[in-house]
């Protein structure tokens, strides 16, 4: 899939020519000599036209994907500062018993008066 | 206030002072994850717009079938050919959820990186330790049996403001982490609206010229309706047909027109919606913000030392 600007022109053209054709037919007698010639090639033009409906979405996919990679990146990142996070509590967790440890002295020396 | 405080409490007033004033209120997390649980919500749409848009394609395609196709024979044949052509677009459309995928995981990151359980593990944890000291306050008395029993409760009491301390620290943490993360996806959210919108422009242009084949199509089909069918009750049949038909096209073109024109406007709106979340954390708090922070610390504090006061002197009748 491509960006490509003359691309993008020649797939807009094909279907003006389309829609020229298909009005064309419509107004074409069956019986004229040039019926069949203009029926085939609207039905070629039609499959065409689809054909680049079908990549149309492949180039919108293509270029909303175009930065993938990087928001992969900073999901990736974002998962990790989350997980250091959770190393962040429990290291807090340490400190709560280093604490605890101090209101249990706190407490036994209020207890015998020393405090 | 410190000063006032016994000594085990001064740790706590350390933690504490540690915490800073960066810490996010309430309403800025909730911010950040209203946003990403919305920018989750929007990612479903992209890709129905895609399968949407080959799904009325098909139906413009094979419209005119049974006139451009002139071996009555092979219209079948014709049907299942662009059949296939149908699979591959859904296949694509595939391609377009699995690209928007990424800023479903961007926000879903987002959304637990913003997540007020994450200190959490640590709460518990402080409340555990809690009962413990409260156990070794009921063995203290039960074999040292001192003249005045130590009361039981404060080892909870410590708990929690050891909890309150580390809940504010990582508060704090979790602020500096979610502000880095998402000035960077700034940048990329708004690349992605970009590409997005260009792409949703491509889309609408060609989507406006398959309304005109659609015009056009059905003009000629109800011209070769009134130039082959015999009799006018055949051509009224047949005409009555493909206009009603074409209504229920038409009406599904309109609500397509609709969901274009409003995911092409959200995808818009998830950018400037990260924007002002990321300004709305970014943010020096207002100072009456600020004080109330600290009047909110004072009052934890000063409860504290009234809890603790009475825990120590418990009253003797």
């Amino acid at each position: 899939m491509t960006n490509n600007p003359f691309a993008l022109k020649a797939r807009d053209l094909i279907t003006d020519v389309l829609i020229d054709i298909t009005v064309l037919l419509g107004s074409t007698p069956n019986n004229d000599p040039n019926f069949r010639t203009i029926q085939a090639t609207q039905r070629e033009l039609s499959q065409l036209n689809f054909q680049i409906v079908v990549d149309d979405i492949n180039q919108m996919a293509a270029t909303i994907n175009q930065h993938n990679d990087e928001l992969k990146k900073l999901t990736s990142q974002i998962q990790q500062t989350t997980a250091s996070l959770e190393g962040l509590a429990k290291r807090l967790e340490q400190v709560s018993k280093v604490v605890e440890f101090l209101v249990s002295v706190g407490g036994q020396a209020a207890a015998l008066g020393l405090v | 206030m410190c000063r006032k405080l016994s000594g085990h409490s001064l740790l706590l007033c350390l933690l504490i002072e540690l915490a800073g004033c960066a810490a996010l209120t309430d309403s800025q997390r909730k911010s950040v994850a209203n946003y990403a649980k919305l920018t989750q919500a929007y990612t479903q749409y992209p890709s129905e717009v895609a399968r949407t848009y080959v799904a009325l394609n098909y139906e413009v395609a094979t419209l005119l079938i049974p006139v451009n196709q002139p071996v009555v024979t092979n219209i079948h044949t014709d049907l299942v050919n662009t059949f296939a052509t149908f699979e591959q677009g859904n296949q694509n459309s595939q391609r377009v959820d699995d690209a928007i995928n990424i800023l479903r995981q961007y926000a879903k990151a987002l959304e637990a990186l913003s997540s007020a359980d994450l200190p959490g593990v640590f709460g518990k944890n402080a409340e555990l330790f809690g009962k413990s000291v409260d156990n070794a306050v009921t063995f203290y008395n039960k074999t040292h049996q001192p003249t005045t029993a130590l009361p039981i409760g404060f080892g909870k009491l410590a708990a929690d403001a050891i909890s309150l301390a580390g809940r504010r620290y990582i508060n704090h943490k979790q602020a500096a982490a979610l502000r880095n993360y998402m000035a960077k996806g700034e940048e990329l959210i708004k690349l992605l609206n970009q590409d997005s919108q260009r792409a949703f422009t491509d889309l609408e242009n060609r989507w406006q010229q398959q309304k005109r084949l659609m015009a056009a199509s059905h003009t000629t089909l109800l011209q070769k309706v009134h130039e082959d069918a015999g009799g006018q009750a055949a051509r009224n049949y047949y005409t009555y047909q493909i206009n009603k038909d074409m209504r229920t096209l038409i009406e599904r073109s309109a609500a397509f027109d609709k969901l274009l024109t409003k995911t092409a406007q959200a995808m818009g709106n998830v950018y400037k919606a990260h924007e002002s979340v990321l300004k709305d954390i970014q943010q020096k708090r207002p100072w009456h913000d600020r004080i109330a922070d600290v009047q909110n610390l004072y009052e934890d504090l000063t409860a504290l030392e009234a809890q603790h006061e009475k825990l120590t002197r418990p009253a003797t009748h």
